[in-house]
């Protein structure tokens, strides 16, 4: 059996929460160690995380960082840096941590098959959803919107053909792969980048003009949704987790001990209840263990 | 390099995916690299559909390089995989959407689902590829607008283009493809009632509609005029590529067509219809060959026009010949496995 690969952490007087998301997450055969300069390094340390309020003048190599708020770490080049999403002085490419929940139920839905539901249920050809602060909008590109119920959002996120919102909305909408407007604000919050994952605009003017022409544009469309949504996923600590292990060359096996069926499929995005789930699991009935390698107590596909 | 390329197969058939699955590997062996093909079976009705997904999934590949090709072996996973796609599975895309009868997918939330499904595991497994290309703009095209991810073009040569040479321009029109629905091998017979003699028509290949299309040309009084040979070896077929007119091929939204590439490395001029998809890549209007309206009359007119002007079809044959000189394998091998 070989020794499991470690990341050594060097910490200050404080966890970050969002960086403590980040280390639970990491894949089963990388172990985070806390470190210091004082101690010995522990056997199979291969790479290091610092969070820059304890950065020394001259850190082990490979090494990330975290970024503390009101600890300047300076130019760090090259180095991979890690900081909460929406925090000050991000740069392009810094692995941006969100801590917000993934709403359960979201699915990526892109536009050819949104576009597929609305025909289904005799809903325009296309459609606007807007979060505003006065509720929940909805109607046809350039017409006049009618209100809907609050909880109604995450379905309007699922069926629109575009959508304009900010916060949590904007958030919901994403995880539904919704082609979303937003204000500057609502963007750098969410760790987005403008014109990639989402759309931006000035004033609400400016923003319903946008989703009016993303409604009718299903190329830009699908890219923006895409990007959007797989933007946001990568905040999530698994995301961010697998990323700085690329990043840091920290190679981890392809295949663990816990990755069998079931973990491939959860990989993908299967929802619990998927014919390719009951298939997979029709097909390895007769092979012990072939679905529950990566079994967890919570899915109901096993009990 | 220790290379494995990835191809899935339909048990029984062979096709232009398969050529290029063997063909690529030959061009990586000559470049040096140590190369194996891996093959798996795919079932492409709904029912079926992640199966081989799935299969693709689990399969361990130790291999310096994965090069995925077609639906689905660029579910492979590997920490260096590069996708050069032919095809995605089009029953779920292009095919549903414009309600093809190949694809049998409904307009119901049942379908919609595996629809939705199938694009988010696609999006995943392509995402993970360290470059996508693809085999034509058509097919670039697709994946830009069903999945919203961008993909580089790729051509290639197509097979016998090393022997494929000019020559006379003679009496007859072309079609060198499998005789499929989606080739639409009718709409040339029907054409050909509106195509003074002597011009004839020589339809090769083989393919499940080819005993219908000889009795459309028997029921269409066109025997003499139209020929249905069936296989073709390829020293023949190189011959008829090099005494035709010109070069027919009207499919429905190819995804790429080797007979195009193949007319011009004979000099020829292609005629194609509106709707050919990745033929549009190469046969300009008026400059490489002729793109008309898919109708037979349409297609007739096209013809006449060039048994009409022999010159105006040796023009555009010799700009189609220029189209693919710049074509190699090697500038492929370079690319596909660039670090």
């Amino acid at each position: 059996m070989t020794a499991p690969v470690r990341l050594a952490v060097h910490v200050g007087r404080d966890v970050p929460e969002g960086l403590t998301a980040v280390l639970a997450a990491l894949p089963p055969d990388v172990q985070p160690v806390a470190a210091s300069e004082r101690e010995a390094l522990p056997e199979g340390t291969v790479a290091h995380l610092y969070c820059s309020d304890v950065l020394p003048r001259r850190p082990a190599t490979p090494y990330a960082v975290w970024r503390v708020p009101g600890a300047d770490a300076g130019d760090l080049g090259d180095v991979p840096v890690l900081a909460d999403a929406g925090a000050e002085h991000v740069r392009p490419g810094d692995l941006q941590v969100s801590l917000r929940a993934w709403p359960e139920a979201a699915r990526p839905i892109l536009p050819f098959t949104r576009a597929g539901l609305r025909r289904v249920r005799d809903l325009p050809g296309r459609l606007v959803g807007e979060a505003r602060p006065d509720g929940v909008w909805w109607g046809v590109p350039g017409g006049q919107p009618a209100a809907a119920p609050l909880d109604t959002w995450p379905t309007l996120a699922a069926l629109s053909s575009a959508v304009v919102a900010t916060g949590e909305e904007l958030w919901t909408a994403l995880a539904w792969a919704a082609p979303a407007v937003t204000d500057a604000a609502g963007a750098r919050l969410l760790g987005l980048t403008p014109d990639e994952d989402v759309l931006v605009g000035d004033d609400p003017a400016a923003r319903s003009r946008l989703a009016a022409e993303l409604a009718d544009d299903d190329l830009r469309a699908a890219r923006l949704a895409r990007s959007g949504w797989q933007t946001a996923r990568s905040h999530l600590p698994p995301g961010v987790a697998a990323d700085l292990c690329r990043r840091l060359g920290v190679r981890t096996a392809p295949h663990s001990s816990v990755s069998g069926l079931t973990a491939a499929l959860d990989a993908l995005g299967t929802p619990p209840h998927s014919l390719v789930r009951r298939r997979a699991r029709a097909a390895t009935a007769a092979l012990p263990g072939a679905v529950t390698a990566g079994w967890r107590p919570h899915r109901e596909e096993h009990s | 390099m220790d290379i494995v390329v990835c191809g899935a197969q339909k048990p029984f058939v062979r096709g232009g995916a398969e050529q290029h699955q063997e063909n690529l590997v030959a061009a990586l062996e000559t470049a040096g690299h140590r190369v194996d093909l891996v093959r798996l079976p795919v079932a492409w009705e709904k029912g079926r559909l992640f199966d081989s997904p799935l299969a693709w999934r689990m399969v361990p590949i130790d291999a310096d390089l994965v090069i995925a090709t077609n639906f689905p072996s660029y579910f492979v996973q590997h920490p260096n995989k590069v996708v050069w796609l032919l095809h995605q599975h089009r029953g779920a895309y292009d095919g549903f959407e414009a309600g093809a009868s190949w694809s049998d997918f409904a307009w119901d939330d049942v379908s919609l689902e595996e629809q939705r499904l199938l694009t988010e595991w696609d999006v995943a497994a392509l995402s993970e590829a360290r470059t996508v290309f693809s085999n034509s703009g058509v097919v670039s095209r697709r994946l830009a607008r069903f999945n919203g991810l961008d993909s580089t073009p790729l051509a290639h040569p197509p097979p016998l283009h090393e022997v494929l040479h000019p020559g006379e321009f003679g009496d007859y029109v072309l079609s060198v493809q499998r005789q499929e629905e989606n080739k639409r091998p009718h709409l040339l017979v029907e054409a050909m009632a509106h195509v003074p003699s002597p011009v004839r028509a020589v339809m090769a290949g083989r393919g499940e509609l080819l005993d219908e299309v000889r009795r459309h040309v028997e029921d269409a009084g066109l025997a003499g005029k139209v020929e249905l040979p069936g296989f073709v070896p390829d020293a023949d077929l190189v011959e008829l590529y090099a005494g035709a007119l010109a070069v027919v091929y009207v499919p429905e939204d190819e995804d790429y067509g080797y007979t195009t590439l193949q007319a011009f490395y004979a000099g020829k001029p292609v005629i194609c219809a509106a709707d050919s998809g990745a033929v549009l890549d190469w046969v300009e209007d008026g400059v490489t060959g002729l793109v008309c309206d898919g109708t037979p009359a349409g297609l007739a007119a096209a013809i006449r026009r060039l048994a009409d002007d022999p010159a105006l079809a040796q023009r555009l044959g010799a700009a189609g010949r220029e189209r693919i000189a710049d074509l190699s394998w090697a500038d492929v091998v370079a690319r596909l496995t660039a670090p």
